[in-house]
């Protein structure tokens, strides 16, 4: 019996002490907009910009994140809509200044680290507008069923956002099979390509989007929600 | 007086046609729609011109899209109120496969046609982007409405807008 209770204590310890390493950090943006975010520091060579949505951070989101720092990625964790007190709508994002992007991605390229960059729906849309044009940061890019429709109409078709040159990037575009973008995502990525963007696509099957938050998961979306941490290993690194 | 009788119905008449549009419905200008040939849950090929002459109401939906189950319901009452009427409606799966649907549907009684688009072709060529939209065909062939998002399909300006069609010549 001892031993359970010395295993439980220091796991957790473990738990614990991870948890109380994660910090808030702010930072003062261009625009004079002072945002925080949560970095999980690790002891590795990889950084991860993760950005939430539109509809703002899971705790699957921040259970993942923690997970990841304990296997050696550091990961800066950031909800843009809440940090600047913006409605929960797609087009919130869209309005956030490309310079006050820059300026994160300049602080996170200047640590040395491996740069991954992960947004998933509409944070695409400041994500990319950052990279923009900006050789200098190399970065790798995963988007979860990004959003950057300009215009969608029903019968009449759709328009994208253009972002300007984005050569030096790497994009892993990860799109849920079960998704209304589903049979439209060959059109995202032939968009992303025409910006010089090197761009692969991964299908998830049998999920869904936003597959880690949903009220409605099926056990399926459960189980790989929870295991968020290790896919993001796998997205990260280009592996299936 | 006369006049003033007929500026006060236009008003009343345009205000009735924004409130539609303000509920979810797009009018569209009248335009030939897409083809739109597929097999149904027993094999058989339907399409389009197989119901001219009949307001159609087109529904993209999947199984696995909450919205598009939530609002299966309120059409089969549709069709049951308009069942002496000249109207049908279609609902069209998309990216799913005979089996899945057929699941859904020991669940849901419906009894409308369901079409099958399992590689998507047919989503495709109507540029449908959300699940559920739908598209309401007047009598004679044209696509006049749709709608993105889940809609109460028995009730209200939806009826309203049908009825409307269905008294068009």
């Amino acid at each position: 019996m001892n031993w359970l209770v010395r295993i439980t204590a220091s796991l957790l310890l473990l738990v614990f002490s991870s948890a109380l390493m994660a910090e808030e950090v702010e930072v003062t943006l261009p625009s004079g907009n002072v945002i925080a975010y949560t970095r999980y520091p690790a002891s590795g060579n990889d950084l991860l910009l993760w950005f939430a949505s539109e509809r703002g951070l899971g705790k699957a989101e921040s259970h993942a994140a923690l997970e990841l720092s304990e296997k050696g990625v550091e990961v800066w964790l950031f909800d843009l809509a809440s940090a600047l007190f913006l409605p929960q709508t797609p087009s919130s994002l869209d309005g956030i200044q490309a310079g006050d992007m820059q300026r994160l991605l300049e602080r996170a390229s200047s640590t040395g680290a491996r740069l991954c960059v992960y947004a998933p729906s509409r944070a695409a849309v400041p994500v990319l507008r950052g990279l923009a044009g900006r050789p200098d940061i190399n970065a790798r890019v995963l988007l979860m069923h990004p959003n950057f429709y300009s215009r969608v109409d029903a019968l009449d078709g759709a328009d994208y956002l253009s972002f300007g040159s984005l050569k030096s990037v790497d994009v892993l575009v990860l799109q849920p099979r079960r998704s209304a973008a589903t049979p439209w995502v060959d059109n995202q990525v032939e968009a992303l390509r025409k910006t010089g963007a090197n761009t692969a696509l991964k299908m998830l099957e049998r999920l869904r989007e936003g597959f880690w938050v949903r009220e409605d998961a099926t056990d399926y979306e459960v189980n790989q929600g929870r295991n968020l941490a290790e896919h993001m290993l796998n997205w990260m690194k280009g592996t299936p | 007086m006369m006049r003033l009788h007929t500026l006060f119905f236009t008003l009343i008449f345009l205000m009735a046609s924004q409130s539609f549009a303000a509920g979810g419905f797009r009018q569209l200008d009248p335009v030939s729609p897409p083809d739109l040939t597929l097999k149904d849950l027993t094999g058989e090929i339907r399409n389009l011109n197989d119901f001219k002459g009949k307001v159609i109401l087109v529904n993209f939906w999947a199984t696995w899209c909450p919205p598009c189950r939530r609002e299966m319901p309120s059409m089969q009452r549709l069709k049951e109120k308009m069942s002496r009427r000249p109207f049908v409606i279609l609902g069209v799966d998309s990216a799913e496969q005979r089996e899945e649907v057929e699941e859904f549907l020991n669940l849901v009684k419906i009894d409308f046609p369901i079409l099958l688009d399992p590689d998507t072709a047919a989503t495709r060529r109507w540029k449908v982007f959300a699940l559920p939209t739908s598209f309401l065909v007047d009598r004679n062939g044209k696509v006049r409405y749709s709608i993105s998002g889940p809609t109460e399909w028995d009730e209200g300006e939806a009826v309203q807008i049908i009825e409307l069609l269905m008294q068009e010549k």
